[in-house]
C-alpha cells in the first residue's frame, strides 16, 4: 500500500496487539511490529467526549501573527524526539514563513505551554464536555498570552519496522487515515500541520510532510541505526512539510480571496487590512432604498392607480 | 385583473434565496470569485440581500413597482428587470472603483421605477398626472445622479452592518429602466398589437403584452 492513500486495511488483530504489548521491552526485531512515537492534534483539540465546535465565519486582520507548536504527545508516552529537537524543527518551519505577505510574525510556542490530554473514560465524557476542556480553551489562553491570531499545530507519527510485509502503519490525520506498509528496518515519518483560526475555531488549511527511509540490510548496531534514521526522518519530513505548507498557504490565500474558507458551503472568510478595510477586494456594497424612494414610489403608485 | 407573474416570480425567487446561507454564498457578487471564473455572480447578486430588513424594503419596492408596471406592460417589466441585471452586473465588475461584494435588488427596483414613471408620463393621464410623473422621474434621476457624482448616499436606507452604498447601482438600474421602456416603446410604435389612445403619445403603456 502506497504512502498517502486513504485506506482501511490490515488492522492488527487484538491478539497481535497483546503480543506486541507483551514484547514491549524487547527489540523491535523480535516483535515484527513497528516501534511508534506520536502526537495528535486531533486528540489534543477534540479529546474524547468533547463536542466539536460548529463551523463559524472567519475574520482575519492582516498582518497575521501565527503560533506554531507540536501537539502534545499523550502523557507517559515514550517520545523518540526530544523537546530541543522539536524546538529546532519548529524554528525551521517558522523561519520559512516569516516575512511572507500577510504574515506579521510566526511565534514558536514552547512545548510546556500545551497540556497533554489524557483519554477520558466514557462515564466522564459528559462532564468533560460540560466544563469545556478542549484544546481550544488552551489555545484561547495562548492567543491572549502570545498575541497570536492563528495556531499551527504539528502532529507527528513515526514508525520503525523490523520486518518486511508483516505489519503496517496507520496514521490518523484531521482529514483522514493513512496506512503505510512497513519495510525491514525502515523508518516512516509523518508530520501533519493543521492551521486554525483561534477565534472562530475554524480549520483554515492543513498540510502533511512525509519521509520514508529504507533500512540497512545488515546494520551492525540496529539501535543506533534506528535512532539515526529517526532523526533523519524528522528532518526530511520537516523539509517536506515546509514545501507542502507553502503550497497549502498559497491555495488558502487564493480561496480566501473568493470569500469562503474552502468553497461554497464552508465558513465565510473576510481578510481585513490593518485599517480594518477588506484586503484587495474593496468593500461590501449594495444599493439603498430609503424613505425618499418610498415616498416617491407611493406617489408613482397613486398616479398609476389613478389612471388605471 | 392581470396577475403580475413576472414580478411575483422574481420576488419569490429572491425571497427564497435569502433563506439559505449557502445559496447566498453562491449568488452574491464577489470580485475575486468572478475573476476566478464564477461569471454568474454579477447577475445573480440582485437576488440576495444583506439583511431581512433590506430584503423586505427592496423586494417590497420591486413588488409594488413591478405589479403596477406589469398591469400596463409585462414586456416592459421583463425588459426592465433584464436590462437592470445586465447593466448593473457589468457595472459592478468593470467600473471603478473595485468593490468586494454586492447584494441587493434595489437597482432592479430603480429600473422599474424609471420605466413606470416614463410610462405614466407618456400615458393618457391628464396634464397634472403627466407633470407629476415627470417630476417624480426628474427627482429620482437627480438623486441617483447626485449620489453617483458625490459617491455619497442621500437618505441611505436599509442595509446590513458594515455595508456601504454603491450609488452607481441605482444609476445603472435607472438607465436600464429607461432603455427597457424605450425599447418597449419602439416595439409598440412598430405596430405589433399596439393600441394607442387617441391624443396620447405612443408608449409601452398602450400595448398589451
Amino acid at each position: 500500500m502506497q504512502s498517502g492513500t486513504h485506506v482501511w486495511s490490515r488492522w492488527p488483530t487484538v491478539p497481535a496487539l497483546l503480543l506486541a504489548l507483551l514484547a514491549g521491552g524487547l527489540s523491535a526485531c523480535a516483535t515484527g511490529y513497528p516501534r511508534q512515537t506520536r502526537s495528535s492534534a486531533l486528540e489534543y483539540l477534540y479529546p474524547r467526549g468533547a463536542s466539536p465546535a460548529p463551523p463559524a465565519d472567519v475574520t482575519l486582520r492582516t498582518p497575521l501573527r501565527i503560533g506554531i507548536a507540536f501537539a502534545p504527545a499523550p502523557r507517559f508516552a515514550n517520545e523518540r524526539i526530544s523537546a530541543t529537537d522539536k524546538q529546532e524543527l519548529l524554528e525551521k518551519v517558522a523561519a520559512a514563513f516569516r516575512g511572507r505577505p500577510g504574515i506579521g510574525g510566526v511565534e514558536v510556542i514552547p512545548a510546556n505551554h500545551l497540556t497533554a490530554r489524557e483519554p477520558v473514560p466514557p462515564a466522564a465524557a459528559t462532564v468533560a464536555a460540560t466544563i469545556g476542556s478542549t484544546g481550544f480553551d488552551e489555545l484561547d489562553r495562548l492567543k491572549a498570552a502570545f498575541g497570536i491570531d492563528l495556531m499551527a499545530l504539528v502532529s507527528y507519527d513515526q514508525a520503525q519496522f523490523s520486518e518486511t510485509g508483516k505489519s503496517s502503519w496507520a496514521y490518523w490525520t484531521i482529514v483522514g487515515l493513512y496506512v503505510v506498509k512497513g519495510e525491514k528496518n525502515g523508518t516512516e515519518t509523518m508530520l501533519d500541520a493543521v492551521v486554525y483560526d483561534i477565534a472562530s475555531r475554524t480549520l483554515l488549511f492543513n498540510a502533511a510532510g512525509q519521509s520514508r527511509i529504507a533500512g540497512s540490510a545488515t546494520p551492525i548496531d540496529v539501535e543506533r541505526a534506528l535512532r539515526l534514521a529517526s532523526d533523519a526522518g524528522f528532518k526530511q519530513a520537516t523539509d517536506d512539510l515546509i514545501v507542502k505548507l507553502g503550497v497549502a498557504l498559497e491555495t488558502f490565500q487564493k480561496q480566501a480571496a473568493t470569500g469562503t474558507v474552502r468553497g461554497p458551503g464552508t465558513p465565510a472568510i473576510a481578510l481585513l487590512g490593518a485599517d480594518g478595510k477588506p484586503v484587495g477586494g474593496g468593500e461590501d456594497t449594495s444599493g439603498a432604498f430609503g424613505a425618499a424612494e418610498g415616498i416617491a414610489i407611493l406617489v408613482l403608485a397613486l398616479l398609476a392607480l389613478r389612471r388605471g | 385583473m392581470r396577475i403580475p407573474w413576472v414580478t411575483l416570480s422574481f420576488v419569490a425567487v429572491a425571497a427564497a434565496a435569502g433563506f439559505s446561507p449557502n445559496t447566498i454564498d453562491w449568488l452574491e457578487y464577489r470580485q475575486a470569485a468572478v475573476s476566478a471564473g464564477e461569471w454568474w455572480r454579477p447577475f445573480s447578486a440582485h437576488l440576495v440581500h444583506w439583511s431581512a430588513r433590506m430584503t423586505a424594503v427592496d423586494l417590497g419596492a420591486v413588488l409594488l413597482l413591478g405589479a403596477l408596471l406589469e398591469r400596463r406592460s409585462r414586456f416592459t417589466v421583463v425588459l426592465a428587470i433584464a436590462s437592470a441585471i445586465l447593466l448593473v452586473g457589468l457595472g459592478l465588475h468593470f467600473l471603478p472603483p473595485p468593490i468586494g461584494r454586492y447584494r441587493g435588488s434595489s437597482s432592479v427596483a430603480s429600473a422599474l421605477y424609471v420605466a413606470l414613471a416614463l410610462d405614466l408620463r407618456r400615458g393618457s393621464m391628464g396634464r397634472f398626472g403627466r407633470g407629476a410623473a415627470a417630476a417624480m422621474l426628474a427627482l429620482f434621476v437627480l438623486k441617483v445622479c447626485a449620489e453617483a457624482w458625490t459617491g455619497e448616499a442621500i437618505f441611505a436606507g436599509a442595509m446590513g452592518a458594515g455595508v456601504t452604498v454603491l450609488p452607481r447601482a441605482h444609476l445603472l438600474g435607472a438607465a436600464g429602466g429607461a432603455v427597457a421602456w424605450g425599447a418597449a416603446a419602439r416595439r409598440g410604435a412598430g405596430g405589433r398589437g399596439v393600441s394607442v389612445p387617441s391624443g396620447a403619445p405612443s408608449g409601452p403603456s398602450s400595448r398589451s403584452s
